[in-house]
Order: structure tokens, then C-alpha cells, then sequence
């Protein structure tokens, strides 16, 4: 059973799995991780792939709305910005992908920084507007720019060309190189299965540091209570635009991993106020003000949404629908659902369900 | 100058209404302080009602009856959502009306079907009036006057009748209206049908520029955040001067404008309400009318 | 007795808004190392003392200093950076942190490592969590609050609460502290505890501390000097026996026509 040794340096008390259980938990996990690819068929493979894309987005808004409490409907803005930049700096300069990835961020982050003053003057609602302002503005601007980002018709990301040796001489017909490592096989699939799943535990790892340490805390207290938090040294103003600021670099990676893995991206759709809205579905189905949260939505949501498809397919009642109309149905009753019942969402749930194991077998 | 006169007009037309979806927001707003993101797909509820009740009563019947349906519908939805959530952060409710209007759009889908139909309307459908050599369409004036009406008894409502001193107690002090026995529950629920009333009205006259009915026709009210925005989140009279002034500027700029901004000018007219938003926010952020908030500690 | 340089000098400072007088040229001395305490009636304009003390209103005149330095139109972080702390009358604890968190954020303004280093879990956060935690835990001694450390604030009982309050700000080990009603809501034991507690801040943390409170037995107990406001102004100043006696004191604080008698506090001057 999880029980804690005894803490005698304060240094233990910071570690992140702290107990033999929490290791064992962790090896088993990374084990998962490292295994789930050649388990996995091609269709699931894809479905985690995309898990990976919506755990960095979800970390990334949970960082701005849940830790700062500052609710945002630009989410899909910052990730266009992070997939445009990938596609014109790989296209056009032909970067490789490690550095697309961080200045996909960091274009992203500039966007963010621009909005985020606005963030200082403006609370709740009309915080809410105006960054859905920003998903029109950004949409205009990347539409504007034709010769760069192929305006309505959309561009091609250079995907295989960076994962595929010979992939940029057969680019749409199908065509995956595979590579030898370590005599093992690996397909493209594969190869952008690692590079996304390191991101993702990444980019948690980060959303975990910044809740344990200082400016964590200072955001959520800014979140909670400004005055009271400002006359005790902390500047609401500077951790609202830091909050933007990060927020918006992993929105803008995770715009770049779903460029990567789309191969070939429009503006509108997928980068719309829809996009927004899922990505505030996640969080409030994980529980919004958490990474564990966050992970928990990604996870769930991402393989919830292909199970409801084919369970909407059998009920006749819903053929009217395209897939992505019935996915958002699925998950507009899961967060109306959560939020009238259980509004700490999954990790609610999580921790009763620990809650109750943890004194196991007796009940309280 | 014909040019202009024909602008003006469906300029005019489309300001009455985003008025009056606009409307809907600030008298939700002002007596339950939730902002009502669900707003444009009652639009969508409102013209798909209409394109089946109009095919079976008188075109005047058939509107008032949209009205009502609609109305109800959305006090329907305050009642079973909203009401539990009574009291909880701006950001809650903001999020559960973005997830009531997708409901309420897939509800549409699911009952009507995926095809676009046709607005039905008394007069010919391009039927259209010379005023000074500009043809102005019969639509684009019964939107006006419809929506004209529409604020006349909205402010009658207000002013007059008994509930709608309730309305005003309700906004000005929830605790206090609910001590002196107003209903504080019904009131927010008679505001959304008003919400919902109004949201209907702007379908009908919506179905009819486009002529036809789908249900994107919701996307509209996320250009009726502008207006509400500029014209001031609790300001009846504001959002409707707003309304009229943003329609007219969009169209203008659609017409003079974008051809000279090469590719920037493409659609430029669409995101111009957004850039006004935002420069009112940043300089005015209560809006022409509203009242700026003292915050005290 | 000796008169020592003012810790805190308000300066005749006056307050409005929109036309109704919040403050109307209060003036104030607090001597370092002092329990300065005020009191008066609801509405009289104590806690907007406080708010332009932390920066959080700006006074319409007046000067308010700290070691002679001013603190008018110096935003509310800065103020705490200074060396003023203060708890609020409507608690302001942090309900969905822990009391650790709660207390860490007291050493805010103490803190170096920067935001990259803190998502990075760098060695400067690292370090940093740790050194802070020892002071931290100190306070967490002398509070008490032990058996509270890794509970959210938010299920804490009423007095805990307070007590965490008082114990952020004594975590950012400030020159100067203002405690709004620290002891409103309290039951006469938490309250005699927090005396206990605030006694002990005075003597052996050596910190100057300027009290609102509307329980007037505890503030003639405390305080070394007590300044009485009603409407805004300052109608009285004296030490405590001498304001127990004060005819303002007893009009705007007790009522007219009680006796110079007070509930349970000889006025004597035995206190």
C-alpha cells in the first residue's frame, strides 16, 4: 500500500515520486510508453499520436486558465501560429524539425506576449472575447499571406521529408521508408510516436515543476485572490503575462506537432473557435486546474472520441452527423455532465478512488 | 451615390440585426451577470422554426409563434442548466453556455437535417424597392421595422410592466429583489426568453439575406461580440446604437474598403469589427454606454 | 518615555470616492516596535487606511512613509517588498492551496530563481524550496499548525484559517505589519491564543505591528498607543487606559450615555 517513508531532509519532500509505489508506477509507465507502438495497430498508433498533440495543448491551457485562472478561447490561435511557422520554416528554409518545434513556440509565444497585455486590464468575460478576437485576427493575417502559407487552399508540411529518407521524392502516394535501428524496424509512425510521446511527458514535467515552485504558486494566487497576492510581493500583472507567455509556447509546439503529424494543414478548419472549445472541454473533463488533469482529459477524450463515433454510427437518430459533429456532441454532455456533477472532473474522481484505497480494506 | 444609399441600407439591415442578438446578451447579462456564448445558435433554433412554421401559417403568426418557441426553449435550457450553476465564476458559466449552444446545434442538425432550406417570406424574395436610382431590398426595411417594434415593446416591457421592474430590481441587487419577494429564479428565466425571443427575430430576417438556412447561421453572433463590446455589456440603448454603427461600417468597408488592401482586403470587412472591439477594449472597455465598474476592495 | 523615530508616518492623508469622504486628513505616528491599534466603528474608514497603507488605493492627499520613504502610488507588490505585510478583515487565505503553499507564498518576495528556472526544476528552485522551507517551518512551530501543513486551506476551520493568514505574512518577515480584525470570528479561546501569538511577534520577532479590531478589551490589553477614527477622521489618540476614558471614544465607539464603564475592562488605567 502507498505509504510514505518518512520525510527527514526537506529535499525528499520535493521528490516527484516520492514513494516505492509511486516508482513502480513510474517504471510500469514508461514501459507502456516505450512498448505502446509496436503493440499498437496503425489506427491507434494515430490515435496517440494525436493524444500526445493534445496533452501539450491541454498542459499549455491548463498553465494559462487553470493555474492563472485567466480563461482563454485563443487556444487554436497560438496553435496556428506554431503549425504555420513549422510549415513556412520548413518549407521555405528548410530547418530540421528540433529547431521547428521550440521556434514554432517561441512565434507563438510573441503572439502570446502581444495578447497578453490585454489580459491585464480585461477579467473573465472579456478576456474570453477578445482572445476569440485573436483567433479571427491571426486567421486573417495567415490568410493574407498566400505565397507563405498557401492561404485558403492550406500547405503541405514537410513531415516525411525531415522523418523520411526518401519521402520527399514520393511525398502523397503512400509511400513509408522505414529505418533500421538497432534491427529494429521503425516507420515514420513510429519515429514521430517518440519524438511526441517525449514531448508530451516533457511538457507535463514542466506543467508539474511550475505548480511545485514558486511561480506556480504566485499564478495561482493571482488566480485566486490578486490584491492578496499582489501585498504579498507577488506582481499579478508580471505572472498573467509569464502565464501567456508559456502558454502560449507549448500551444504553439503543439500547433507544430499537429502540422507534423497532419502533413498537410488548413487554416480554417482545423484552426477555429472549435478547436478552442475542445481543447477547454479537455481540461474540464480532466479537471481544470491540474496537469494531472490536463493528461487525464487528453487521454480521455482522445480515445473517447473514436469509441462515440462508432456508437453514434448505430443509433440512427444520429446519421445526420459528420464524425467531428457527433465527437463534439459526445463531449459537450461529458463537460455539461461534469460540470453539474462531478466539477473536479477525472482527477476528482482519481483521488476518491485513492482516497478510498489508501486505507484499504478498512473504510472510514 | 446609388452605391451608398444601397450600403447604408443593408448596412442598416444588418445592424438591427446584431441589435438585437446583441440584445439578447446584455438582458441576460444584466440580470444574471452570465454571458450568454449559446446566443447565436438560438439564432439557428429561431430560422429553422421558422422555415417550418412558416410553410404552415400566416407569415405575421408564423414569426410571433418562432418567437415564443424559441423563447421558451431557452428558458428551458436556463432552467435545467444554468439555474444549478446559479451564483458559480464567470468562467464556469461561460463555458457551459459555449457547450449548451453546440448541443443546441447538433438538437438542429438532429431534427432538421444537414440540407440548407429556404426562408419563406410574404414578398418575393428579391423584391426590392428604388429609392434615389439605389434598390433597396423589401427585406432589408422589414428587418428594420421589425426589429424597431421589437425594441419598442422590449422598452415598454422594461419600463411598464410589472415584471420588468422586477427585471430591473433583479439586476441592480439579486440579494435584495429576493428579500422584497421578487421571483429572482422566473426573472432569470423570463430573460432568457426574452434572449431567446430576440435571438429568433434575428434568425427570420438572417434566413432571409443569405436566403437560405443552415446552421452556420449561428457564426453571426460571434460578430455580435463587437457590438456588445463596443456598445457596453449592460447598456441596452448602447448595444443597439453599436449594432446599427458596426453593420453600416462593415458593409462600407466591404464595399470601399477591401478592394484597395490587394490580398489583406480579402474578407478584411469580417475581421474589422474585431479590431474596433479590441481598440474599445483597450480604451473603453465598458463600451459607449455602459457604466465603468469601481471596484472596491 | 522616549519618543524613537516613526516606523510608519500617515500624513494627513484623505481619501474619496466619488464624493463620499473615506478619510478626511487622518495623521498618524507609528514608533518602531510598537502595537499601534485602531479602532472605531464600522464604516469609519480603518480598513481604507490599510488599503492606501498597501498600496492598494491611492490617498487624493497626504503622504504616507515608511522610514521616511513614501509609499503613495507605489503599487501593492512593491509595498510588500518594502516590508509592509498585512492580513484582511474578509479572509484572503489561498483556499485551494495547501498551508505549506500558503506560507511559501509569504517568502515571494524573497525569491530569486526566475520562471525558467521554476519550469525547469533548475538547481537555483531547487535550492531555493528548500532554504525557504526552514523559515517556513519556524513559523509553522510557532503557530502551531503542524497538523495542518498539507491540507488546502479551504477545509480548514474558521480560526486556522486566520492563523495561516497571520503566518503568510509573518513568512515574508516584514518591518511592519497590519492585521485587519485578526481576531473577528474568533471563539474567546483562539482569541486569547492569538493574543498570546501577537505579544510574541511584538517581543521576540521584534516586528511593529498596527492593529484593527473591534474587540476593545483585546486592543486596551495589546496595544501601546491607540488612535480612534470615526467618519474618516481621527478623533482620538492616547495611550490605552486614556482612551477607555475618552469621551469620543465612548460617543462614537460605545454609545452615548453608557457609562465610562466598560464591559468587562476597568478603566482605571490598570491595564
Amino acid at each position: 500500500m502507498p505509504i510514505r517513508p518518512l520525510v527527514t531532509r526537506y529535499e525528499d519532500d520535493l521528490a516527484l515520486f516520492p514513494t516505492r509505489w509511486n516508482k513502480i508506477g513510474l517504471v510500469v509507465g514508461v514501459a507502456l510508453l516505450l512498448l505502446a507502438p509496436f503493440v499498437a495497430n496503425r489506427y491507434w498508433l494515430d490515435v496517440l499520436n494525436l493524444t500526445a498533440v493534445y496533452v501539450v495543448g491541454a498542459v499549455a491551457l491548463v498553465i494559462l486558465t487553470g493555474f492563472t485562472g485567466q480563461i482563454s478561447l485563443g487556444h487554436a490561435g497560438f496553435m496556428a501560429v506554431g503549425a504555420y511557422s513549422a510549415a513556412v520554416l520548413g518549407n521555405h528554409l528548410g530547418l530540421p524539425f528540433w529547431l521547428v518545434l521550440p521556434v514554432g513556440g517561441l512565434a507563438a509565444a510573441g503572439v502570446g506576449l502581444i495578447a497578453g497585455p490585454f489580459a491585464l486590464r480585461l477579467r473573465g468575460l472579456y478576456l474570453a472575447i477578445i482572445t476569440i478576437g485573436l483567433v479571427f485576427v491571426v486567421n486573417h493575417v495567415l490568410r493574407s499571406f498566400p505565397s507563405l502559407t498557401g492561404g485558403v487552399q492550406g500547405t503541405s508540411v514537410p513531415m516525411l521529408w525531415w522523418f523520411e529518407p526518401g519521402g520527399a521524392t514520393d511525398f502523397l502516394g503512400g509511400y513509408r521508408a522505414a529505418t533500421r535501428l538497432g534491427g529494429m524496424r521503425l516507420e515514420s509512425d513510429v519515429k514521430i510516436y517518440f519524438l511526441f510521446a517525449a514531448l508530451a511527458v516533457f511538457t507535463a514535467w514542466c506543467g508539474v515543476n511550475l505548480r511545485r515552485s514558486n511561480s506556480g504558486r504566485a499564478m495561482m494566487a493571482v488566480r485566486d485572490h490578486d490584491l492578496a497576492a499582489a501585498v504579498l510581493g507577488v506582481s499579478p500583472a508580471r505572472y498573467k503575462i509569464i502565464a501567456f507567455g508559456i502558454s502560449s509556447f507549448f500551444a504553439g509546439v503543439a500547433g507544430a506537432m499537429y502540422a507534423f503529424k497532419s502533413a498537410f494543414i488548413t487554416i480554417d478548419p482545423p484552426f477555429n473557435m472549435a478547436m478552442s472549445v475542445e481543447f477547454i472541454a479537455i481540461i474540464v473533463i480532466g479537471g481544470s486546474t491540474t496537469v494531472l488533469g490536463a493528461v487525464l482529459g487528453a487521454f480521455f477524450y482522445s480515445v473517447a472520441r473514436p469509441l462515440a463515433e462508432s456508437a453514434a454510427n448505430r443509433v440512427d437518430l444520429l446519421d445526420a452527423l459528420s464524425s467531428s459533429q457527433q465527437s463534439l456532441l459526445v463531449l459537450a454532455l461529458l463537460v455539461i455532465g461534469f460540470m453539474l456533477v462531478e466539477p473536479t472532473g477525472l482527477r476528482g474522481i482519481w483521488v476518491k478512488v485513492r482516497l478510498y484505497f489508501s486505507g484499504w480494506p478498512f473504510r472510514y | 451615390m446609388s452605391n451608398l444609399i444601397q450600403f447604408v441600407a443593408s448596412g442598416l439591415a444588418l445592424g438591427t440585426i446584431y441589435a438585437m442578438i446583441a440584445l439578447g446578451f446584455v438582458v441576460i447579462y444584466r440580470a444574471s451577470q452570465v454571458f450568454n456564448f449559446a446566443q447565436g445558435d438560438l439564432v439557428t433554433v429561431g430560422a429553422f422554426v421558422m422555415v417550418v412554421l412558416g410553410g404552415i401559417l400566416p407569415w405575421p403568426v408564423a414569426v410571433l409563434g418562432t418567437m415564443l418557441a424559441t423563447g421558451l426553449l431557452a428558458a428551458v435550457v436556463e432552467r435545467l442548466v444554468l439555474r444549478p450553476l446559479v451564483g458559480r465564476s464567470v468562467v464556469i458559466t461561460i463555458i457551459l453556455t459555449i457547450f449548451v449552444g453546440l448541443i443546441l446545434r447538433v438538437m438542429v442538425m438532429v431534427v432538421f437535417g444537414p440540407e440548407q432550406r429556404g426562408m419563406p417570406t410574404p414578398w418575393e424574395r428579391s423584391a426590392a424597392v428604388s429609392v434615389a436610382g439605389a434598390r433597396i431590398f423589401v427585406s432589408s426595411i422589414a428587418a428594420v421595422l421589425a426589429g424597431a417594434l421589437a425594441l419598442g415593446a422590449f422598452t415598454w416591457l422594461i419600463r411598464r410592466s410589472r415584471i420588468g421592474v422586477a427585471m430591473r430590481a433583479t439586476s441592480s441587487d439579486q440579494e435584495a429583489a429576493l428579500c422584497l419577494g421578487i421571483p429572482v429564479g422566473r426573472i432569470f428565466g423570463f430573460t432568457w426568453f426574452l434572449a431567446g425571443a430576440f435571438a429568433a427575430l434575428a434568425g427570420v430576417f438572417l434566413g432571409m439575406f443569405p436566403r437560405t438556412v443552415d446552421t452556420n447561421l449561428g457564426f453571426v453572433a460571434l460578430k455580435a461580440f463587437p457590438v456588445v463590446i463596443v456598445g457596453g455589456l449592460d447598456s441596452a440603448a448602447g448595444v443597439v446604437i453599436a449594432g446599427l454603427i458596426l453593420g453600416v461600417v462593415e458593409v462600407l468597408t466591404q464595399g470601399y474598403v477591401n478592394p484597395h488592401l490587394g490580398q489583406f482586403g480579402q474578407n478584411f470587412h469580417e475581421v474589422l469589427p474585431y479590431l474596433i472591439m479590441i481598440a474599445f477594449l483597450t480604451v473603453r472597455p465598458y463600451g459607449i454606454a455602459g457604466r465603468a465598474e469601481v471596484e472596491r476592495v | 518615555m522616549t519618543h524613537p523615530a516613526p516606523l510608519l508616518h500617515v500624513d494627513g492623508v484623505t481619501l474619496a470616492f466619488a464624493g463620499l469622504v473615506a478619510l478626511d486628513d487622518v495623521s498618524l505616528e507609528v514608533p518602531e516596535g510598537s502595537l499601534f491599534a485602531v479602532i472605531g466603528p464600522n464604516g469609519a474608514g480603518k480598513s481604507s487606511l490599510f488599503n492606501c497603507i498597501s498600496g492598494a488605493y491611492r490617498p487624493r492627499s497626504g503622504d504616507i512613509r515608511l522610514r521616511g520613504k513614501s509609499l503613495v502610488g507605489v503599487p501593492p507588490h512593491q509595498v510588500a517588498a518594502r516590508g509592509v505585510a498585512r492580513t484582511f478583515q474578509n479572509l484572503a487565505v489561498f483556499d485551494e492551496l495547501t498551508v505549506l503553499s500558503n506560507l511559501m507564498l509569504g517568502r515571494h518576495h524573497l525569491m530569486r530563481a526566475g520562471w525558467l528556472s521554476d519550469l525547469l526544476w533548475l538547481r537555483g528552485t531547487r535550492r531555493q524550496e528548500v532554504a525557504h522551507r526552514e523559515k517556513v517551518e519556524q513559523v509553522i512551530d510557532f503557530l502551531r499548525l503542524e497538523k495542518y501543513r498539507r491540507q488546502p486551506a479551504a477545509v480548514l476551520p474558521y480560526g486556522v484559517k486566520k492563523l495561516v493568514e497571520v503566518g503568510r505574512a509573518l513568512c515574508m518577515e516584514p518591518d511592519l505589519l497590519l492585521l485587519d480584525e485578526p481576531a473577528a470570528g474568533l471563539n474567546q479561546e483562539e482569541t486569547e491564543a492569538l493574543a498570546h501569538y501577537l505579544l510574541e511577534i511584538k517581543e521576540t520577532f521584534g516586528i511593529t505591528q498596527v492593529l484593527i479590531e473591534h474587540q476593545l478589551g483585546l486592543v486596551l490589553d495589546l496595544a501601546d498607543r491607540i488612535a480612534v477614527l470615526d467618519f474618516g477622521r481621527k478623533v482620538a489618540e492616547d495611550e490605552p487606559a486614556a482612551i477607555a476614558r475618552h469621551p469620543a471614544v465612548v460617543e462614537a465607539y460605545i454609545g452615548v450615555g453608557s457609562s465610562s464603564e466598560i464591559d468587562g475592562v476597568p478603566t482605571g488605567g490598570a491595564t
